[in-house]
């Protein structure tokens, strides 16, 4: 019996290279950046990739200058993919076939299926971090796995895993990849 | 229990796709979620089998959204309801192809 989870991914705003340093005032600067343009607001989620860091957007300064939480500057020559912090669109996530899931690390959480074939194995799900230690991200979607295999046939879809992920540890989804 | 989508392709009469053993529904064609995300759609098997469909240019996501709607509907049906007819007035946009990888 099939089954999914419809996990919410809040949607990529825009993303850039920073090209001037922001650590001494807690800024993310890109002069080549359009962030009023792109619709950047207050609480959308800043990727720092190049460091694999996360904060949020505390201040939209100006078209080129983004004000981040304190201690969260960004220095020059950093990728970033800033995320909306509202809005999201469920992506549905196979459920069966379940191996094990694992808290792979603070900001990604994996499903390992049950597979042979290399490439469609295990699913990657990138979320905002959990306090180093914490499996929340695994604990939460382990739970919306049984609770999606004990639901009638007809629920095809578990939708409550977004709202449970929130409740956990305010884990916000921005990437779900297979592989 | 096997389910599959009836999909409209242009030209073509209608084709089957399964929706057994779906991991996952992307944008993009095989080569990822970056190649060609407005113009094809892509189902990952449990396989490793992939199977692409290419369609209109359309808002990133919707396509893939209306796809997972409908593999949802689909596998929502009786035993005996084996396929899901999508009709082409339904498609956000037509497909001129499916092909498997």
């Amino acid at each position: 019996m099939e089954k999914f989870l419809d996990i919410p991914v809040y949607v990529l705003v825009t993303s850039g290279t920073t090209d001037g340093d922001g650590t001494a005032a807690d800024e993310l600067i890109n002069s080549s950046a359009t962030f009023e343009d792109d619709g950047v607001a207050v609480g959308d989620i800043v990727h720092n990739s190049t460091d694999n860091t996360y904060t949020t957007v505390v201040g939209v300064t100006s078209q080129t200058v983004l004000e981040v939480e304190p201690g969260d500057g960004l220095d020059t020559a950093k990728a970033y993919f800033i995320h909306s912090g509202t809005e999201a669109i469920g992506q549905l996530v196979s459920a069966v076939d379940t191996a094990i899931v694992e808290q792979a690390s603070v900001s990604s959480t994996t499903i390992n299926y049950d597979s042979a074939v290399a490439g469609a194995d295990v699913m990657t799900i990138t979320h905002t971090p959990v306090p180093v230690g914490s499996e929340a991200g695994r604990n939460t979607i382990q739970a919306a796995i049984v609770s999606a295999a004990q639901s009638n046939w007809k629920r095809v879809s578990y939708d409550q895993v977004g709202a449970a992920l929130l409740a956990a540890q305010d884990i916000k989804v921005i990437g779900i990849s297979l592989g | 229990m096997q389910k599959f989508l009836s999909i409209p392709v242009t030209a073509e009469l209608n084709q089957l796709v399964s929706c057994n053993d779906i991991k996952i529904i992307e944008v993009g064609d095989s080569g990822g979620p970056s190649s060609n995300p407005t113009t094809t759609t892509t189902l990952y098997y449990g396989s490793g089998k992939k199977v692409t469909l290419t369609h209109g240019a359309i808002t990133a996501f919707a396509f893939r959204d209306f796809i997972q709607d409908s593999v949802v509907q689909c596998l929502q049906q009786m035993w005996h309801d084996v396929t899901l007819v999508i009709p082409e007035a339904d498609l956000p946009e037509a497909v001129s192809g499916i092909a498997i990888a």
